[in-house]
């Protein structure tokens, strides 16, 4: 790795950028640069010409009024744990990285609102909301590294979202830069709004609207008790039409997941689980509320799961277990990933009706093309995880698991659903999105986005279709994902 | 009043007129009457459920379709919109909800109407056709469109098509009212209530002194979570049967509760706006509610004079209020503006102004 400084940021206009910075917070030579290339899609590496690692809203405000003067892209990045490619930097462009302003300003436990800096981490929120019985509900399978802001704009999920809805269903207000440099607040401190919902529509941007400064979030009073169940089958058919008939049954389970023989295989080995291992499929439904009101419920689901077939059920005895039965889930992919050299995960939505016909083409793809392919989804909200293996080192194997991956998203737009629930559409699922909108829905989008930045510059690229794309090559499992710290999901 | 038969009927609509401004069943008069020179576009034939398998737990809809309808097609089926749209009885559609903003009493469980809102159909203002959204539970793809659409009092586009989630209904409710001594005791039990991990799918403030909570789920469990609540708050509690529930839910939803010949307004607020707010509604002579754990302030102002004395109290406090019932020039009360992201917006939705103004 050379110390060259690249060509882009020798041009003189960087300079006025150089300077709002202190050195050690402008990040140049390539050395500096390379963390920065990727980030949870580990197929895509990008150079920036140039990283800056502002300290407070105005060094943000800053270089964003920077780059609309001299039209130089910028990308906003949290931990860079997006899987879409979301925070990939854009050639000649600039990474703001906001992981310093990473303080939760104000929790009012009366108002059931934390006010937080872009770049405070997602489970922090919860642990300074903690000592007042409240929590923030989405939570992504990485929210021990992600951060807020991040969340924000891709619309993060997590386990919970059919029940507590997706990040932007918990955004209240946000202080926004808008690509020119201009300030805005949309939305207020209340659950409620008076005009167009802004704070929900700037939700999910990608990017593409500016930078979240400041955001105000709606915390929940965290449930009084939790009650899970798992059962096995014989096959992953029976485990889908268990899931149905828990949701026939008139119960709002706050969870409902389901793993495959692959992803209980691999989770068994990484974690201890305690997964039966002769199951072909597992799911797990969790309910949570008050103590009356779960215990009358669970009696309920118990006899629901007893007629579906199930091979053998098992109702975690204590805390402890629970949360083990959660762990071996929350790490199946990362699992998985260990039984391969390279992986690509999508996390495309069926209509839940259509789960069972989804998994069915999915295995039939994998074969069709010879590529493993194992599954770990959120059966509640019909989000599909397939994690689809391959070995980068050999010829066509990328291809091949491209094609797969594309023709599993495809499936999901014919069964009435669409290519991402959670990870967005980032540089990843761009050509896949005039597959999901009319031209015409992806030119109304594409009229907005520039009547809010005329030249482009707010992450450049991604979300909707340009035409251009860097080239895929294979890089192996993020680093913190083979640490274990996050993971695909 | 023009009133298209189909989405393009309505699409050559928006091609040739301007000031135009959509109403549905006409239930929040503020919203749909419009000014001089305001061109309505009644879109009540738009109407009908389109899909809906119970087991997906959405519904999709012609936007002129009205809530009631919805409800019983629900029902039917053991589930319900868990917002709790109001003024069905007054013949409210999906869409006039959605552009007017609205939640009612349930928001108080699982959030408003942004929380259930999935997909949208929309006519610009180009005359195009806009899909925005999708028809599943959880997506991320494209720009959340069809959370724009809240509040929008199209002016942003003509809703014709809509998509929520919903969720089983729970089997029973129940509700009671807390007695509280004046005032103040029930603003701080509204604000204890909503920090506590009980399940409600109601808490509203009567004034003076009244608390109302509604809980739903498995009957069997009512006597022991309803004991378990009044044991935290040492408030007598008062147990309702259920034809008084229905009377003031209907009351609620309604506004019932409004005298004759009085405007009516929502505030979007919190709950430590309450006391503040509740001064100046009483100081102007206004009639009022605080629902959704004290999230919304819906306020019955007597005359002109009272409106105006309103609007001047919310922008103080840089409120921001709704008119649903009365005339002013806009329906936009206190301190709202259209800044400069929703102006950059609008020139993307509506370049030519077909729409009415704000």
């Amino acid at each position: 790795m050379s110390n060259e400084v690249r060509y882009f940021a020798l041009m003189p206009a960087f300079d006025d950028l150089r300077a709002l910075f202190p050195p050690g917070r402008f990040l140049e030579s390539a050395a500096q640069l390379a963390p920065y290339e990727s980030d949870g899609l580990t197929v895509f590496r990008v150079h920036p010409s140039a990283v800056v690692i502002p300290e407070n809203q105005d060094e943000i405000i800053a270089a964003v009024k920077w780059c609309h003067r001299e039209k130089v892209p910028f990308v906003a990045r949290g931990s860079g744990t997006s899987l879409s490619g979301g925070s990939l930097p854009v050639e000649e462009g600039i990474v703001i990285a906001l992981n310093r302003l990473n303080r939760v300003l104000r929790v009012d436990a009366a108002e059931r609102i934390a006010i937080v800096e872009p770049g405070v981490i997602n489970l922090k929120v919860s642990e300074a909301a903690a000592p007042h019985g409240l929590y923030f509900s989405p939570d992504p399978s990485s929210q021990s590294v992600c951060t807020i802001g991040g969340n924000l704009a891709f619309n993060s999920g997590g386990a919970h979202c059919l029940k507590y809805g997706m990040t932007s269903n918990h955004v209240l207000g946000i202080k926004v830069v808008l690509p020119d440099g201009e300030l805005v607040n949309l939305g207020s401190s209340s659950l409620e709004t008076v005009g167009p919902d802004l704070a929900g529509f700037f939700c999910g941007n990608e990017g593409l609207f500016g930078i979240a400064l400041e955001i105000t979030l709606r915390l929940l009073p965290k449930p009084a008790c939790y009650r899970t169940v798992l059962a096995s089958y014989d096959s992953l058919e029976k485990a889908g039409d268990a899931v149905s008939k828990v949701v026939s049954s008139g119960l709002l389970p706050g969870a409902m997941e389901i793993m495959d023989a692959l992803a209980i295989e691999a989770a068994e080995k990484a974690v201890n689980a305690g997964y039966p291992m002769n199951a072909v499929a597992i799911i797990i439904v969790e309910l949570d509320g008050e103590v009356p009101a779960v215990d009358a419920e669970f009696e309920r689901l118990e006899a629901v799961i007893a007629e579906t077939g199930a091979t053998e059920v098992r109702v975690p005895q204590s805390e402890a277990e629970r949360l083990t039965i959660w762990k071996g889930r929350k790490s199946a992919f990362s699992a998985v990933g260990r039984l391969s050299p390279d992986f690509l995960v999508q996390d495309g939505v069926v209509p839940r009706t259509r789960l069972g016909e989804a998994l069915a083409t999915i295995e039939q793809l994998g074969r069709e093309h010879d590529i493993r392919v194992a599954n770990v989804f959120h059966a509640g909200d019909g989000n599909l995880h397939p994690l689809i293996l391959f070995d980068g080192s050999e010829e066509g194997a990328l291809e091949r698991a491209e094609t797969v991956a594309g023709e599993i998203l495809r499936l999901c737009i014919r069964l009435g659903g669409s290519i991402t629930g959670e990870h967005g559409v980032g540089i990843e699922k761009k050509q896949y999105f005039s597959e999901m909108f009319s031209p015409t829905d992806v030119e109304f989008m594409r009229r907005i986005r520039d009547s809010i930045d005329p030249f482009q510059i707010a992450n450049r690229g991604k979300m909707i279709p340009d035409g251009s794309a860097p080239a895929l090559t294979a890089h192996g499992a993020h680093p913190l994902e083979k640490a274990g710290v996050i993971s695909r999901e | 009043m023009l009133q298209p038969r189909s989405p393009d009927e309505l699409c050559a609509l928006v091609e040739e007129e301007r000031s135009l401004l959509p109403v549905g069943g006409g239930s929040k008069p503020a919203l749909s009457s419009g000014k001089a020179d305001s061109i309505l576009i009644d879109v009540s034939q738009l109407t009908g459920v389109l899909e809906y398998t119970p087991e997906e737990y959405t519904i999709t809809a012609q936007a002129g379709t009205p809530v009631k309808e919805v409800i019983e097609v629900l029902h039917e089926h053991g589930q319900y919109l868990p917002f709790d749209p109001p003024f069905a009885e007054a013949g409210a559609t999906l869409g006039g909800t959605i552009a007017a903003g609205l939640s009612g009493v349930g928001r108080q469980r699982f959030g408003g109407v942004r929380d259930f809102i999935l997909g949208v159909r929309l006519v610009s203002g180009m005359g195009e056709i806009i899909t925005g959204g999708g028809k599943v539970v959880k997506n991320a793809a494209g720009f959340d469109i069809p959370k724009l659409m809240v509040g929008s009092l199209g002016r942003l586009g003509v809703l014709t098509e809509v998509t929520f989630k919903v969720f089983p209904r729970p089997q029973a409710f129940a509700m009671v009212r807390l007695q509280c001594r004046d005032f103040e005791e029930a603003v701080r039990t509204l604000v204890e209530l909503n920090s506590r991990p009980f399940d409600l799918e109601g808490l509203e403030l009567v004034p003076p002194d009244s608390v109302l909570l509604r809980i739903g789920g498995i009957r069997e469990a009512f006597d022991v979570r309803l004991r378990n609540i009044e044991e935290t708050l040492s408030i007598p509690m008062v147990r309702l049967s259920e034809s008084e529930e229905t009377d003031i839910l209907r009351d609620l939803r309604n506004f019932s509760w409004r005298p004759a010949h009085h405007g009516l307004a929502k505030v979007a607020i919190s709950p430590g706006r309450i006391d503040d707010l509740y001064e100046l509604f009483q100081s102007i002579n206004c009639h009022c509610r605080f629902g959704g754990g004290g999230c919304v302030a819906w306020v019955a102002y007597p005359h002109v004079e009272a409106r105006d004395r309103l609007c001047d109290g919310l922008r103080i406090r840089n409120l921001a209020g709704l008119l649903l019932i009365g005339e002013n020039d806009s329906p936009l009360l206190g301190n709202w503006e259209e800044n400069t992201f929703l102006k950059r917006i609008r020139a993307a939705l509506d370049p030519e102004d077909r729409f009415a103004a704000w």
